[in-house]
């Protein structure tokens, strides 16, 4: 039986890698003590398969995850389990059962909400800020510097194609810069790079947070959660 | 340029650190806190605060069972409260003296200035710079002369408090032996000093109350003199109700022995990611080097039942999927058969793998590991830890060449394919014929792997020897206290000449520069005068000297030159019989004429029999402090 969940990274979750994340879901589980199912072979390891792997440092409530169970239960009872059992830096959101021939959540996964929290030095209307972000919109190409794998070269991405909607406004004196961005398996779009090219224009200005609002799949030219599919 | 001190604390400072200080660093988690089973708790309604400080950086002290026991048993009484504090790696330290922020417990963000007392164990030498940096960041005067009645007490613990004197200028209390039982009494003292003094310590009547606990050793109550070579001339008590004699602290048996089944699970992966279950504590191999082996006697084991069912609280508790069987010898619980039989059966079905850290070199412990590693076949370590079997017999390691070569048939035949070798370079009465012996037993080896190899029709992969040496340093405490430490220059040559011995592909030789020994063994003998030296190395930078990329051999010998102090004469030097040594007022319960007759022995290559197979070997410790081995089953290694 495979669950899909949907969770969050609070806070106290920002500074996790993937690899600690997917650690701290599998003693979760564990804990829980419900049948998790394993791989067979040399190796084993956990029917446990995530959404794109949030960048250390970002918190997010639109984490998902697909684990697949060796028991039947109703999903209520998982999710409560799963809730009692995971750490402090972890929430679960929602719990569905899906069918076992469902597409792993990973493979479906095409766009990102980021919500960008800057801080500017002195205060810009905010029509000039939606001027800039126009203005960046338009161009047809936006270069940004990118490390090469495992090297130290660097080389020049054109991230435009992968950036479909950017608004902002202001939360007191916090600039929020909100994003949708490309996430799948042709690349990722990141937000820091993205705000980068807006907040250049204002010396002084930095991000104090980033915050990962939602994951989507497109399904008939629409943005869906992965829980809606 | 120092800024003011950031007075924050609790949340506030948390959250300023999240969000400024640790986006910065390397690896946040190190300095997070709010892992499963951390725990919080209220600070006003606990009347004694103490903060564990473990000397080294998170992975490590995480890794730390002693940290787990002592940190969730105090806090399983109602009025302790106990918090944890690492050292920051240098990126942190950084920021945190920038920024004017003390360095505070994980968790509840407090500076360790605002805790009763700051507990701080001593694993190894080379962590004693990191103590001094530690408090210093903590704006806590380092030297005792220095603190007022303002500041936390700073106690140490653990092994090297055996070996205290190179501290004593910066402790307020050490305790001798194992804590359980005696940290308890020292807090329900401290506790009610604190509540008749309207919450403020008096520290003059806590310490006169305190040295009266068995187990605690107060240095500012002794005085020491030298003679004009150097030598210690007299260590006397200068308090009246100072003992002259401090006693170590013991359980007398394992069995109902707090043990936390709640251990903190990290988020970050530290050095050991997994559940650790104590199986029994002592050993009586009585090789002849060996510390721990005379100073955890006498042998205490855990049942099997017992065992068990912590090992299952553990894994409810945590989720690890890996158990480690820890003690100074696994393999020699007279129940160790039955006891992986009874794990692997309840461990097995809940996916849980069991791992042996050492093994000895014989069948049994084979057969062990055959049952534990059943599908992963890495690779397998032993420590034959001389070449020859004159030397194994000088430093009384039961092990012959024809166990080595009977396990290591059975390793290559049961799919290993990587064995790991571990030895000493330098031990008492070394010469060259016994370095070709480690060379020879790693030849030995490899071919062995290679015929089983072909037997099975090259069926396996090809074997790999991996051989590590490492520097002799010669412990108080064991029989080889009265030895000196080979010179560097020496053990350079002899490394130098193992290398050229070694030529084939298949064997990978690892050693050591021998600059830390040194200094472990200047340390490890050192008495109250290297406390200067201490300050002054931690004055020049000297801090993580364990780490390669920390450690200044130059700025060492600075601080020694600086305060006019002979490195050598500590390290160097051959010790009588009857000299007067720096930790001979500390009683580990074995008999120091127990340790010169061993080191007698040793020179005559003669061997003295584990006690547990019916011999006594005569070291003192059941008829001077009435307690006896406690085993479950026959003799070790009884299936």
């Amino acid at each position: 039986m495979i669950c899909r969940v949907k969770f969050g990274e609070s806070m106290a979750g920002k500074f996790l890698s993937h690899l600690d994340m997917l650690r701290a879901w599998q003693r979760a589980i564990v804990r829980s003590g419900l049948n998790l199912a394993y791989s067979q072979g040399f190796n084993k390891h956990p029917k446990l398969s995530f959404s794109s792997a949030l960048a250390v440092g970002l918190t997010s409530s639109g984490e998902y995850v697909d684990i697949e169970l060796n028991e039947e239960l109703p999903a209520q009872e998982i999710a409560e389990r799963l809730k009692k059992h995971l750490p402090p830096a972890l929430e679960l959101y929602a719990l569905k059962i899906v069918d076992d021939k469902t597409p792993p959540v990973m493979s479906i996964i095409q766009r990102a909400e980021y919500r960008v929290s800057v801080k500017l030095a002195q205060s810009v209307p905010l029509a000039e800020i939606e001027k800039t972000i126009d203005e960046l919109l338009a161009s047809p190409r936006l270069e940004v510097e990118r490390r090469k794998k495992n090297s130290r070269e660097k080389k020049l991405v054109d991230i435009r194609p992968g950036i479909y909607q950017i608004t902002a406004e202001y939360q007191d004196e916090l600039l929020i810069i909100k994003l949708f961005l490309q996430n799948n398996s042709d690349g990722n779009v990141k937000p820091d790079e993205t705000v980068g090219l807006i907040i250049k224009n204002y010396p002084g200005a930095e991000i104090s947070q980033i915050h990962r609002q939602e994951l989507y799949t497109i399904k008939d030219g629409q943005l869906l959660s992965p829980m809606e599919v | 340029m120092i800024k003011p001190l950031l007075d924050l604390k609790g949340e506030a400072l948390k959250e300023y650190v999240a969000l400024n200080i640790l986006p910065q660093v390397e690896k946040p988690l190190r300095y997070q806190g709010e892992e499963l089973n951390a725990i919080h708790k209220d600070w006003d309604k606990s009347g004694l605060h103490l903060a564990f400080a473990f000397p080294d950086i998170y992975e490590i002290g995480m890794s730390h069972l002693g940290l787990n026991i002592l940190y969730q048993q105090a806090n399983s009484h109602p009025d302790y409260l106990m918090e944890r504090v690492f050292a920051p790696w240098d990126d942190m330290e950084e920021l945190l003296r920038e920024e004017g922020i003390p360095l505070f417990s994980l968790e509840s963000y407090r500076p360790l200035k605002d805790f009763h007392g700051i507990g701080i164990t001593l694993q190894y030498e080379m962590c004693y710079t990191n103590i001094i940096n530690m408090l210093d960041l903590a704006h806590i005067p380092p030297k005792r002369k220095d603190r007022t009645e303002d500041d936390p007490l700073i106690f140490m613990g653990g092994p090297c408090a055996y070996t205290p004197e190179p501290l004593a200028d910066f402790a307020d209390f050490f305790i001798i032996g194992e804590g359980e039982e005696v940290n308890m009494e020292i807090y329900a003292l401290w506790l009610e000093n604190l509540k008749q003094n309207g919450g403020k310590l008096n520290r003059k009547q806590f310490l006169e109350d305190l040295v009266e606990i068995e187990g605690v050793y107060i240095p500012e109550f002794y005085e020491a003199a030298y003679h004009e070579d150097g030598r210690l001339a007299s260590f006397e008590p200068i308090h009246p109700k100072a003992p002259k004699v401090i006693k170590k602290r013991m359980l007398k048996s394992m069995e109902g022995a707090f043990f936390p089944t709640k251990p903190i699970v990290p988020y970050l992966e530290v050095v050991h990611d997994r559940a650790v279950l104590e199986v029994l504590r002592g050993c009586t191999r009585g090789c002849r080097f060996c510390q721990a082996g005379v100073l955890y006697r006498p042998v205490r084991e855990k049942s099997v039942q017992e065992l068990v069912e912590q090992a299952l609280a553990i894994i409810k508790n945590t989720g690890y999927d890996d158990v480690s069987l820890s003690s100074l010898s696994t393999s020699d619980h007279t129940c160790a058969y039955q006891l992986l039989t009874a794990l692997l059966e309840e461990l097995e079905k809940r996916n849980v793998s069991v791992s042996l850290p050492s093994l000895r070199v014989d069948n049994f412990s084979v057969n062990l590991a055959q049952q534990v590693q059943k599908l992963k076949r890495s690779s397998i370590t032993f420590a034959p830890e001389a070449g020859t079997q004159r030397l194994r017999d000088v430093i009384n390691k039961g092990v012959t060449e024809k166990n080595l070569v009977d396990v290591s048939y059975r390793i290559f035949e049961n799919g290993w394919s990587k064995m790991k070798l571990y030895f000493m370079l330098g031990l008492p009465t070394e010469t060259d014929e016994d370095l070709a012996g480690i060379a020879n037993l790693g030849y030995t080896v490899l071919s062995i792997g290679d015929e089983v190899r072909e037997s099975q029709k090259n069926f396996l992969k090809p074997p790999q020897i991996n051989i590590s040496v490492s520097c002799f340093v010669p412990k108080p405490f064991s029989a080889f206290q009265f030895e000196p430490q080979v010179p560097m220059d020496e053990l350079r040559r002899r490394q130098k000449y193992l290398r050229g011995l070694i030529k084939n592909k298949r064997i990978d030789f690892n050693y050591h520069d021998p600059e830390v020994s040194y200094l472990e063994a200047i340390f490890a003998k050192g008495d109250r005068r290297l406390g200067e030296v201490l300050y002054k190395a931690w004055e020049l930078g000297c801090k993580m000297d364990g780490w390669s990329e920390f450690f200044d051999f130059d700025a060492w010998m600075e601080a020694f030159e600086d305060c006019g102090i002979d490195p050598e004469f500590y390290a160097y030097r051959k010790i009588d019989y009857d000299e007067l040594l720096p930790w001979d007022h500390l009683d580990c319960g074995v008999r120091k004429s127990f340790l010169i007759r061993e080191h007698k022995k040793a020179m005559e290559a003669k061997v003295t029999p584990d006690c547990r197979f019916g011999v006594c070997s005569g070291c003192g410790i059941c008829p001077d402090r009435e307690v006896k081995l406690d085993l479950r089953g026959g003799k070790p290694g009884d299936m």
